[in-house]
């Protein structure tokens, strides 16, 4: 009697001992529809990889257990290196042997859907993912600058409305049809007049700027502009709308994913959860096709990505943050912001929001610091404005936004002789944006005001964006996804979809537009004012940076990132050792 | 007996049908919570936007209307096109989707089944004995700890540490048989361990109460000896509440895959609806759900014909 009580002891002990060791491991702490997502899914708003956790201002490339290797603090958001890419200099493409390396398996966080129609997914999450069969006359590269790539130079005309592009030679799509500007035409008009399910409206709409285009010669196509847009069109460009696809496949790129990228497409299966892909042979720039095949393969849980590539079945993987130490080797760099957005700044529901400075002492509530510290983040991941640095376009020196002080908020708001207030904030229910609404209506409480959070149900990015561009919330967390401090401002600002009121104030729209006449560089400092304004006035109230991480092999080479855009890496020049 | 399996063959056609009609509601239900139009917009996700994309997947069509045309295309076998992916029909997704979970959930009832019972009955033959009390805290164990807890400690412990099999994915049956055994054991075996442990419980369980039951006390007085009083007397009787229990694992089996199917990165059913249902993806969903709820039926009517075999008084009555 006496050994059974043992043995039930034991029993006990042991089975407590495995539920804390299964406890205790390393879990896919972002629970992605990825999904996101796998917002995921979807797109960098929640259904992407975006974890909850860290947030590195820098690119990160780490190796042998993921030790610190390099820092590259360069990151910039849409910049645009003039004289590199006018038509008046000389540029010459490289041209390496084709030597392409060991086949290389990639475990990705969001499905590739839509049998890899490039027009018929626009979720930055899946874009990026298209550029190993896709490209564009411009590329948005590693430190956020737009390149060209199938154009050698693009020249604007004075006041930013014409813009020709110069395509490179001898550049051919995956079923030897030439790259020329007829082939560029007939994809943009394609684009300009497309529906779904071939065309989506928003990637549709990434060429809305454009009012025609013209051949001007066999390699030279005009964009005519219905106004100043350089930096709206590259923005279109570098997205879904601007990949080009055969002429012969517009219509079926569906069933037919015919691009000129370094490889072409073998299968995808029935939801686009294993896409294969071969080296294109015939590739412009065949040193950078680094593998003789490459897989895709989606996996929703981050943890089976990693459980793979220690295993060797993967060569790189999406990974979250905290997984980081787990893997070989892995790199990192910034890709969206997060923050809250004062939707009803004019006090249509709520008068109180009206008072610039209910706002701002509600901003001061905001324990940015504190909420990524809470996330073992860098506390430089906490981030008060778009730009991340001071080297990055459109960055503000001289940014007056009051640091967390709930003392000093709680005065401030008594201050003002508003009454406290209640009102709803919609979020994606997992990672991150549950703890960070949670966090701040904790902070506003204490000045009497009441945040309730609600999750979103369908938990998509695609949700809150609906949510956002309705205005039905008072106040909403929501990602400042754009690729460009310029382009978020075009989406958020005056009549725009994502800026409910409808207004904007004073001066706002006039420096965004007085941007848009200019080139991206010079119209850099009306985009900083006008960003100033805004965060000054309260009305975006921006908490942090998102980094993506990327782990690999120690033997694979050439994985870089590309600026704001999550959960991705370029594709071309990616090798495996061997 | 003939009569009997063909009763409840009719019996089984009202289940389906109302699968059929919840599985729709359910669809429903779950579309009007939020559409995929919102899903496919993403950022973009306009009114203009979601309207052109309703129009396109018929997502603007009566309800009535829709669950006719639905149901005329499932009677004639169509299950309709993914939403996400409209050169991709339903059918064409489950196929590619079925063989994996299939392929685990069959294993694991094998693997949870036989030593379910073996246990049960080491732990009936000498109850409260050390093998007894081991197999009770073990089982104990098991049923404490979910699934794709076990499914992730097996994945790091004899995958990634002891580099035995791989720790994600799946080889088809016709592409290796080695490589679909090995895809697919430590998956099943994770999925094996509840249907195990309750197997083991319920038949140690019945068998212990078999063993004192007057008929076998009668059998044993005449001299018949312990491997058939086992055998032949009390595990036939212990084993009609046991199929049971197995016909319920067998179900829950089916929904308990997905989980492990994430864990180890299978594309199975269980993936694919609960990518369908974050996507809003209804018909994908609709066809996944119909497949599942065919597959439960099946098992059901299996168990009930098992009764049949197993305790005549069941076949008897009903003929």
């Amino acid at each position: 009697m006496r050994n059974s009580k043992w043995i039930r002891l034991l029993g006990v002990l042991m089975a407590l001992v495995m539920v804390a060791a299964a406890c205790g491991s390393s879990t896919d702490g972002n629970a992605e529809p990825e999904p996101a997502p796998e917002t995921t899914e979807d797109d960098s708003g929640g259904d992407t990889d975006t974890d909850a956790d860290a947030g590195s201002d820098d690119e990160v490339e780490a190796e042998e257990g993921g030790e610190e290797a390099d820092i590259d603090d360069a990151l910039g958001n849409l910049e645009v290196d003039e004289e590199a890419v006018s038509c008046t200099s000389d540029s010459e493409v490289e041209v390496g042997d084709y030597n392409p390396g060991p086949p290389l398996n990639n475990a990705i966080s969001v499905a590739l859907g839509t049998g890899m129609n490039p027009h018929n997914d626009q979720a930055p999450a899946q874009f990026s993912f298209y550029n190993w069969v896709f490209e564009g006359l411009v590329r948005q590269d590693t430190d956020g600058s737009v390149v060209p790539w199938l154009a050698s130079c693009w020249d604007r005309n004075d006041d930013g409305s014409v813009i020709t592009f110069v395509l490179n030679e001898g550049i051919t799509f995956h079923d030897g049809s030439p790259v020329n500007a007829e082939a560029v035409k007939a994809n943009i008009d394609f684009v300009r007049a497309g529906e779904p399910p071939q065309v989506l409206p928003p990637v549709r709409g990434q060429m809305a700027i454009v009012e025609s285009v013209e051949v001007v010669d066999d390699l030279t196509v005009q964009f005519n502009l219905n106004g100043p847009g350089e930096a709206l069109l590259l923005s279109g460009l570098i997205r879904n709308s601007g990949f080009l696809v055969s002429p012969s496949a517009l219509g079926s790129a569906g069933e037919n994913p015919i691009g000129t990228g370094p490889y072409t497409v073998d299968s995808v299966n029935g939801d686009g959860t294993l896409v294969e892909l071969s080296g294109f042979e015939g590739y412009w720039q065949p040193q950078l096709v680094g593998a003789e095949s490459v897989t895709l393969n989606t996996l929703v849980d981050a943890q089976a990505r990693v459980d793979g590539l220690n295993a060797g079945q993967f060569d790189v993987v999406i990974i979250n943050a905290p997984q980081a130490p787990d893997v070989p080797a892995f790199s990192t760099n910034t890709t969206v912001r997060i923050g809250f957005v004062v939707t009803d700044w004019t006090g249509e529901t709520i008068p109180a929001l009206a008072n610039r400075d209910v706002r701002c002492a509600m901003g001061q509530a905001l324990n940015r610091v504190g909420i990524q510290e809470a996330f073992n983040a860098p506390a430089d991941s906490a981030n008060n404005q778009f730009a991340v640095g001071p080297n990055d376009y459109a960055y503000i020196d001289d940014l007056d936004v009051a640091d967390f002080d709930i003392d000093a908020a709680r005065e401030a708001f008594a201050a003002t002789g508003e009454e406290g207030f209640e009102f709803t904030n919609g979020h994606l229910p997992q990672g991150f944006w549950p703890v960070v609404s949670s966090a701040w209506s904790g902070a506003l409480a204490e000045l009497g005001i009441t945040m309730n959070n609600e999750a979103l149900d369908p938990p998509s990015g695609g949700e809150m964006f609906v949510r956002l561009a309705a205005g039905q919330y008072p106040v909403q967390i929501i990602p400042f996804n754009e690729p460009n401090a310029l382009m978020s401002l075009i989406a958020r600002t005056g009549e725009a979809s994502f800026n409910p009121s409808g207004v904007s104030p004073d001066g706002v729209v006039e420096l965004v537009e007085s941007a848009m006449s200019q080139s991206f560089e010079d119209g850099e400092a009306d985009v900083a004012a006008a960003w100033k304004i805004l965060l000054e006035e309260c009305i975006f109230i921006i908490q942090q940076t998102l980094p993506t991480f990327i782990g690999h092999g120690a033997d694979i080479e050439g994985v870089r990132h590309i600026q704001g855009i999550p959960i991705t890496y370029w594709p071309h020049g990616v090798r495996k050792a061997g | 007996m003939a009569k009997y399996i063909g009763s409840r063959l009719l019996a089984t056609i009202p289940l389906v049908f109302a699968v059929l009609v919840i599985t729709f509601l359910i669809a429903v239900a779950v579309e009007a919570n939020g559409s995929i139009a919102t899903q496919i917009c993403g950022e973009g996700a306009t009114p203009e936007c979601i309207g052109a994309i309703e129009e396109e997947l018929g997502l603007n069509e009566p309800i009535v209307s829709r669950f006719f045309s639905w149901f005329g295309g499932v009677l004639s076998g169509d299950l309709g096109s993914s939403l996400v992916n409209q050169n991709t029909s339903v059918g064409e997704l489950i196929g590619e989707r079925i063989w994996p979970t299939l392929s685990i959930v069959g294993f694991s009832l094998l693997i949870g089944v036989t030593l379910g019972l073996l246990f049960g009955v080491l732990g009936a033959i000498r109850p409260g004995g050390f093998a007894d009390r081991s197999i009770s805290v073990g089982a104990a164990g098991v049923i404490a700890a979910p699934g794709f807890i076990i499914g992730m400690l097996l994945s790091w412990g004899i995958a990634v540490e002891l580099g035995w099999l791989d720790p994600v994915g799946y080889v088809s049956l016709g592409e290796s048989f080695t490589g679909w055994l090995k895809s697919i054991t430590l998956p099943s075996i994770a999925l094996s361990l509840p249907t195990l442990a309750i197997v083991q419980r319920q038949l140690r369980s019945s068998m212990a109460n078999a063993l004192q039951s007057r008929y076998v006390l009668a059998a044993r007085a005449r001299g018949v000896s312990r491997p058939s009083l086992i055998s032949r007397h009390a595990l036939p009787n212990a084993l009609i509440p046991t199929v049971t229990v197995i016909g319920f694992r067998a179900a829950a089996a089916i929904g308990l895959t997905t989980a492990v199917e994430i864990v180890f990165g299978i594309r199975g059913m269980g993936e694919m609806l609960v990518t369908a249902i974050i996507s809003r993806n209804v018909t994908v969903l609709q066809g996944g759900m119909i497949v599942v709820g065919l597959v439960v039926a099946a098992v059901n009517l299996l168990v009930d014909i098992s009764y049949g075999f197993l305790n005549p008084k069941v076949r008897l009555d009903r003929d």
